[in-house]
């Protein structure tokens, strides 16, 4: 470290020596800036391009500035507005009147923060990304994430797993699905919480670093990019202002119906079909008594005699009149309404700067029962102590909490091999609600134990009325921060972070709850008229608390210095400690009443016979968990930029992390990760004389970031479990994990070559990135030889090769008052896996992309099918390859060549971007955005009789199965075969028939505001908007499958689109 | 040009300094800490319980591929059709190599006494209670390789080329495995069970760890299992002068849905399977040959079987205590009664055998109804021996290894058969299919040779 910081010296020292200023006669000239609505304009910096000579307006939008004779080119630039360039000389008539007009997105002027320190990013030599507040408040929604997608460049959001969204910056970099997500830098530090606890409404901008140049200063977490959220702070000498945001979103019931659903009549009559052949038999005499299918129940009632087959006929026709989709819409759902108000209050004196902010967020969500509040509390303050030292603090409170109370929605009621079926009935005929046998045959439950047990039907409505299941979630971070200017070019900083957020969830299982009436049957013994079980009557209360802390200190120098007008030098050094600590703790009690908040004792030390001995003699459920996970983190760091003449930037970082994970030798763990950079402002040279192009830039950068998956080791890792879980009454240990002991951190090195230019007197500007990303040493599953005790082991195994182009080209299509502006991003994206040294068999593979899998010179996402060859005409039985011929022998298709397999593509789009544009007129503003997906593939979801016969959902292509020869020239669905065949089954489902291109437009939101000009005379309302906001569209301009599904969908339930009003206003 | 001053250097240098220091002191102790109090590698003897009273892991992980293959049972078509690939495969003795969990659980068992026993040599402790732990390690290791080589094996024959299974005698997952030998494999099954039995306790009051008895018990199996008569009566003795305790099924409730309950006086080491689909009660119909075979006064006729609506018995006499299919995989005294009866008959110590398994009878039927055997000569006698063995063990994992094990002598080997979709399937003595392929993924990463 210490030479780096002669080093560091040395080059100081070395670009001090500048060029002598060649005499010339100068005298000063004087001018004054005003923005196109006639304004004058504050803070514009001006400058001759040639000299070099600079100054800024002052709060008349007033300036003077040194001229050197004979001519000069003057640039004005202002944050927010196009830069304008004019031509000075001697006949230029003094004073100069300057309008600069309004900027939409404007690359130029613009400064990005890293979140270690804030740059220009004229100077940049990485690529930054930056959205503003301007665009950020044009969306309406109650999370940061859904505010940038599609609006950011590099940014794909993968969707397709409704709970668990991934965020991928410029592809993947990884192969470890917890370790894929950029990293998430909430003012300087990492936000270790819930992204979604952010309120947008506090956030001023979002920069989003891509490269080595911009990541590398994060080190070891900074391998797929980071994103700097900024949060709103008083700006200097700003009056007293204040904000009022304030939003109703409403959105209709979704459409169940839209759900490719297999129909009711289409159900029973394969059930029925099922109970001939004998499927339902050992369910009758199954000693656990599972729940059946209520056409089953009613045939073998028919087929025992127990009622007649007219009787049943009656049955069987009265299921066929509903569709449960009818009572789930009618009892289960509701229109969501999400509220959203934020005020914010900012101001600064002569020392101090400050802004209290406070909102308040309720969503009732569409499911009864589900409804999310959010509180959230700040206040930023700097003080200047003295002129030379300056104090921040920052504290934010947050407070969520949710209720989920719905026994669940659509197509939430799976149990084991049993569901809700299309005909089942949620409420009975007077309207109480209605027992489903998903759990236990109701047979059963009317029997057992003579009456004598507690009520054992599960109802899911009367869950609905007895759920009691809360999530607190109570977010606190302070900030204290120290800046001391040590001479005019050295600032001193100490930061200081302390994060807690605790999360509590209660679920109160009521007397009422199924939960505790079936707990307590199970534990039952009748003998004669008592019962007694092993578990307390009354409720039962689980409560998990999860407390997280998180402390981190940050010292930090940094140098700013211009000297002779020629070469500016900016530079960090310093170093960081980071802990953070989870406490895990979920304790259960029993004969809970939460009115005396009094519990009952239960024995979890010895085996009690369960009710029939269903099953058999079983310990009282242990379920206490307290656990304690610390990662801590020791980080130093450096870097510098050093331009020349306002014309050339080098750049240079290095860090090096250590971290507690990998728990070896402190040696091993460190690693040194270094990026380098450089720009070229083209347009500044004499000698670029273009003149439609007024700004032309070009960048290069190379570095390394790294990346790591917590939740890695190198040593043998073992587990301790408590008492509840294991089968006799002793705490015990598990092995997670055989030894490891070369585990490694993944290293990502990334070339980044980049452009920005502004043409056409700034109607065109934008930037192109090109880029080069290998990932090597990455952690990877592979599958082990079962005989050496362990399935699969992790290790540093794979590579990953990508490149691509990141496109973002904002034009002003038309000015005056009418004005249009477009936003164009366009992201292309390509990787592959280039080394695995643990390949997975690949004979009979298919896949679906929906998850990270590794061959060779594939992309992790690819899907892959069997080759089709059609129906056989005489059996309907799906057709395959084996050695290039026709078959039917599934077991023999099962281990084709993967050579042989058909490659469609990848599951996630390497084209996608978005259109935006902006039409403004006097006060009316409005935005629409098109998002765009191209050359990617999805599968098209099958009914597969092995599961479909084994109780699981169906979809409506089982009507169009090929029933009898001629068949096959109608449809591709296969014959349905009893027994089923699971191989036949998979063939079918993972065949290329059933891949289809997901290539789309669509129209995602749109948002329309109109600026009140009646307002702006009343007292102190500076500004006032309306808005309407449309989101959640779902709008498909172009598609290019021709099976009528949307690839982002499937055969799901359409979510429905949601419409926003509001007002925003500022007062002054 | 503004200069830069000495006091300056230095002004940044203290500060840089500052900023270094800081850092680099606190470092090392700093990254020592673990980063998660319940995660952690194994270092202390108390891990070592720890692992040793997982029961997931050491106790329930046996292989039920060889009770759906073998004759206590017969499944109706519909059945039959509504079971997945791999247990249809197993019912009807077919070859096939995707067999997953009866191949690879055991194997993660193997693992587990692997790295206790490599980790005991690393940490310090009380010898004596690290020679205990090594015992029960080494028990675990033999029990589980004894019951893979009963599916993975060939017969045990005294012939040496035949192929055994892969012995696992290291933690480390680097290291690739080998199929040794037949005769090597059981000659490692009795070198761990042999030391183990030495320095494992007598006491009986963790019927889920290993204990002597236990030892002594399954040695008596495994030298059964190798046709060495001497050995097996020796050690059913050694097994029962520690505990020969039995159930008497007088007292048990017969009707109860579970009537045997777990860790009960005869289990000297509980173990069992996951539960195989095939064998679930709603399912697995008991031969009806085999049910016909319990006379009306043997309490075993009530307390094992259930009668099903269409007429059809399944099975509850369970001795893992459970109300699901899971096999019962441990070691418990009635085996070793009847281990040692077959022994000393075949010994030529026909009062032994008789007082054995008269004593072991004289439990199972209503009091006062037992007729006590009384022959003397070692045929007939050998004959009643092995037909009460048939009725008192079935499922409970032998069944498999007795077919294998009499299939090889003259007059007591069987054809078995399964009729399904109305075809029949047939099971000869001598079929290579009394030996399971090994899971394809051991032939495809380690290439292991696949059995015949």
């Amino acid at each position: 470290m210490k030479t780096l910081y002669r080093h560091f010296l040395y080059i100081l020292l070395a670009l001090s020596i500048t060029l002598p200023a060649a005499a010339q006669s100068y005298y000063k000239i004087y001018g004054r800036v005003y923005s196109d609505d006639g304004k004058p304009l504050e803070g514009a910096s001006v400058r001759f391009l040639q000299h070099g000579t600079s100054a800024s307006t002052d709060s008349t939008g007033e300036f003077g500035i040194l001229f050197y004779e004979p001519a000069d080119s003057l640039k004005i630039t202002h944050i927010g507005y196009r830069p304008l360039v004019v031509k000075v000389d001697a006949k230029t008539k003094i004073p100069l009147r300057l309008t600069l007009e309004l900027s939409v997105n404007d690359l130029k002027e613009v400064v990005v923060s890293s979140g270690y320190q804030e740059l220009p990013k004229e100077r940049a030599t990485g690529s930054f990304y930056k959205l503003d507040n301007k665009i950020l408040s044009q969306r309406v929604t109650p999370d940061i994430i859904s505010r940038i997608e599609g609006l950011t460049s590099g940014l794909l959001i993968d969707r397709r797993e409704p709970n668990q969204t991934s965020i991928q910056l410029r592809g993947v970099a990884t192969l470890t699905g917890a370790a894929s997500a950029p990293l998430v830098v909430l003012d300087n530090f990492p936000y270790p919480g819930d992204i979604a606890n952010i309120n947008p409404n506090d956030v001023e901008s979002i920069t989003v670093l891509k490269d080595a140049a911009a990541t590398s200063i994060w080190g070891a977490r900074a391998g797929n990019g980071v994103i700097v959220i900024t949060t709103k702070k008083a700006r200097n000498g700003q009056p007293l202002t204040v904000n009022f945001n304030g939003n109703v979103t409403l959105s209709s019931k979704p459409d169940l119906f839209s759900a490719n659903q297999l129909s009711v009549n289409s159900t029973i009559d394969l059930q029925r079909q099922l109970f001939a052949k004998g499927n339902y038999d050992a369910l009758f005499d199954d000693f656990s008594h599972p729940g059946i299918p209520a056409v089953a129940e009613i045939l073998q009632q028919v087929k025992s005699g127990a009622i007649s087959s007219a009787q049943g006929e009656k049955q069987l026709n009265a299921l066929r009149q509903h569709d449960l989709r009818e009572d789930m819409d009618r009892y289960l759902y509701r229109p969501a309404v999400v509220q959203q108000y934020a005020l914010n209050l900012s101001g600064s004196g002569k020392q101090v700067k400050y802004l209290l902010s406070t909102g308040y967020d309720r969503n009732a969500s569409n499911l009864k029962g589900n409804t999310n509040d959010r509180i959230t509390l700040r206040s930023n303050t700097t003080v200047d102590l003295t002129k030379k030292w300056q104090l921040q603090t920052d504290v934010l409170l947050t407070r969520t909490t949710g209720q989920t109370n719905s026994p669940g929605g659509y197509g939430a009621y799976n149990f084991g091999s049993n569901n809700l079926y299309p005909y089942t009935r949620l409420v009975n005929a007077d309207g109480s609600p209605a027992a489903v046998d998903l759990f236990f045959r109701g047979f059963y439950t009317d029997t057992a134990g003579n009456g004598k047990l507690q009520d054992w039907k599960y109802r899911p409505l009367q869950e609905l009325a007895n759920n009691d299941n809360t999530q607190k979630r109570t977010d606190v971070l302070v900030n204290l921060g120290s800046t001391y200017k040590v001479r005019s070019w050295l600032t001193a900083d100490v930061k200081y972070q302390y994060q807690s957020a605790f999360n509590n969830n209660r679920l109160f299982f009521n007397s009422q709850s199924y939960y505790t009436r079936d707990l307590i049957n199970r534990y039952s013994q009748v003998i004669g008229n008592t019962v007694t079980s092993a578990i307390p009557s009354g409720g039962i209360l689980r409560t998990t608390d999860v407390e997280t802390r998180a402390q981190s200190v940050r010292a930090q120098l940094n140098v700013n210095q211009s000297w002779n007008d020629r070469n500016e030098f900016s530079g960090i050094i310093g170093s960081e400690i980071r802990e953070a600590v989870d406490d895990l703790n979920i304790r259960t009690v029993y004969g809970f009443d939460p009115a005396t908040q009094v519990s009952s004792p239960v024995d979890h030390t010895r085996p009690y016979p369960t009710f029939d001995s269903m099953y058999g003699n079983s310990y009282v459920p242990y379920e206490t968990v307290i656990n304690r996970l610390t990662n801590r983190f020791v980080s130093v760091y450096a870097n510098a930029a050093y331009t020349y003449n306002r014309k050339y930037t080098l750049s240079g970082s290095i860090r090096r992390d250590a971290s507690n994970i990998f728990g070896t030798t402190t040696n091993q763990k460190w690693v040194p990760l270094w990026s380098g950079g450089m720009k070229w402002q083209l347009s500044e040279e004499p000698f670029f004389k273009v003149d439609w192009l007024s700004q032309l830039s070009l960048r290069a950068s190379y570095g390394v970031s790294g990346n790591l998956d917590p939740t890695q080791s190198a040593l043998t890792r073992i587990q301790y479990y408590s008492a509840g879980q294991n089968v006799v009454p002793y705490s015990f240990v598990g092995i997670n994990a055989p030894p490891n002991p070369d585990l490694r951190w993944e290293q990502v090195k990334t070339l980044n070559i980049g452009t920005d230019f502004s043409m056409l007197n700034g109607r065109l500007s934008g930037s192109i990135d090109y880029y080069t990303k290998r990932s090597t040493d990455l952690i990877n599953s592979v599958s082990l030889d079962p005989t050496v005790g362990f399935g699969i082991a992790d290790r540093n195994s794979a590579s990953i090769a990508g490149h691509g182009l990141d496109l973002v080209l904002n034009t002003m299509n038309l000015t005056g008052p009418f004005r249009w502006n477009s936003m164009l991003l366009f992201n292309y994206v390509q990787y592959k896996v280039t080394k695995n040294l643990n390949p997975p068999t690949t004979n009979g593979l298919t896949l679906d992309g929906t998850f990270l899998f590794p061959v060779l010179d594939m992309n992790p996402y690819e899907i892959i099918s069997y080759r089709w060859a059609g129906l056989d005409p005489k059996t309907g039985d799906p057709l395959g390859y084996v050695n290039g011929q026709p078959s039917n022998d599934y077991n023999a298709i099962s281990t084709t060549p993967i050579e042989q397999q058909v490659r469609s593509g990848s599951a996630l789009p390497p084209f996608f971007g978005t259109l935006r544009n902006v039409f403004t007129w006097r006060g009316f503003t409005l935005s629409a955005n098109i998002l765009y997906q191209f050359h990617y593939y999805f599968r098209v979801p099958t009914t597969n009789y092995t599961d479909l016969v084994a109780g699981r959902p169906g979809y409506t292509d089982f009507d169009q199965r090929w029933m009898e020869p001629g068949d096959e020239t109608r449809t591709n669905v296969p014959s349905l075969t009893y027994p089923t065949n699971a191989r036949r089954d998979k063939f079918y489902q993972k065949s290329e028939i059933n891949v289809a291109p997901a290539d789309h437009i669509r129209l995602n939101d749109m948002y329309a505001g109109w600026k009140l000009p009646a307002l702006r005379h009343i007292g102190g309302i500076k500004n006032a908007e309306v808005f309407f906001y449309a989101n959640q569209l779902n709008l498909i301009l172009w598609k290019k499958n021709d099976r009528g599904i949307d690839p982002l969908i499937g055969y799901g339930v359409k979510p429905p689109a949601t419409y926003s009003i509001g007002i925003k206003a500022t007062l002054q | 040009m503004k200069t830069i001053t000495k006091s300056t250097i230095h002004a940044a240098m203290v500060c840089t300094g500052i900023v270094l220091l800081f850092s680099i002191i606190s470092c090392k102790k700093y990254l020592e800490e673990k980063p998660d109090l319940s995660i952690a590698t194994p270092s202390t003897m108390s891990d070592i319980e720890g692992i040793l009273n997982n029961y997931n892991f050491m106790n329930a992980r046996y292989p039920s591929a060889s009770e759906v293959s073998a004759d206590n049972f017969y499944l109706l078509t519909a059945d039959f059709n509504a079971l997945n690939d791999r247990q249809r495969n197993f019912y009807l003795r077919q070859k096939f190599d995707d067999i997953g969990g009866d191949y690879s659980a055991l194997y993660t068992t193997i693992e587990y006494a692997n790295i206790i026993l490599e980790t005991l040599e690393k940490i310090s402790g009380d010898e004596t209670q690290k020679a205990q732990y090594r015992a029960e390690a080494r028990f675990v290791r033999a029990s589980c390789h004894y019951a893979l080589a009963q599916l993975f094996a060939a017969p045990y024959n005294n012939n040496d080329s035949a192929l055994g299974i892969a012995l696992r005698l290291t933690a480390n997952i680097n290291e690739r495995p080998t199929r040794a030998t037949v005769n090597e494999t059981y000659q490692a099954i009795l070198d761990d069970l042999q030391a183990a039995a030495k320095a494992l306790p007598s006491s009986l009051a963790l019927r889920f760890r290993p204990n002597r008895a236990a030892a002594f018990g399954l040695l008596s199996r495994v030298f059964l299992t190798m046709q060495n008569f001497e050995q097996a009566e020796k050690y059913a003795d050694s097994c029962l002068s520690i505990s020969g305790t039995l159930l008497d099924y007088n007292n048990l409730n017969a009707n109860a849905t579970v009537p045997i309950a777990q860790f009960n006086e005869e289990i000297l080491y509980d173990a069992r399977s996951s539960p195989p689909a095939a064998l679930a009660t709603s399912r697995a119909k008991i031969d009806t040959l085999l049910y016909a075979s319990y006379q009306s006064n043997d309490l075993r006729q009530t307390v094992y079987f259930r009668t099903n609506t269409n007429g059809s018995r399944s099975f509850k006499g369970n001795y893992t205590g459970l109300n699901n299919a899971s096999i019962f995989s441990g070691v418990a005294t009635d085996e070793v009664y009847l281990n040692g009866a077959e022994a000393a008959v075949r010994n030529g110590h026909q009062a032994k055998a008789l007082s054995l398994i008269n004593a072991l009878m004289a439990k199972r039927w209503k009091t006062g109804t037992f007729q006590p055997y009384q022959t003397t000569d070692a045929a007939t006698l050998l004959t009643e021996i092995l037909k009460e063995r048939r009725k008192e063990l079935l499922f409970r994992s032998l069944r498999w290894a007795d077919l294998r094990r009499l299939n090889q002598e003259a007059g007591r080997s069987q054809v078995l058969t399964r009729e399904i979709n109305g075809q029949t399937y047939t099971l000869e003595p001598q079929s290579p299919r009394y030996v399971f392929a090994i899971d394809r993924a051991a032939v495809e990463i380690s290439g292991l040779p696949q059995n015949p």
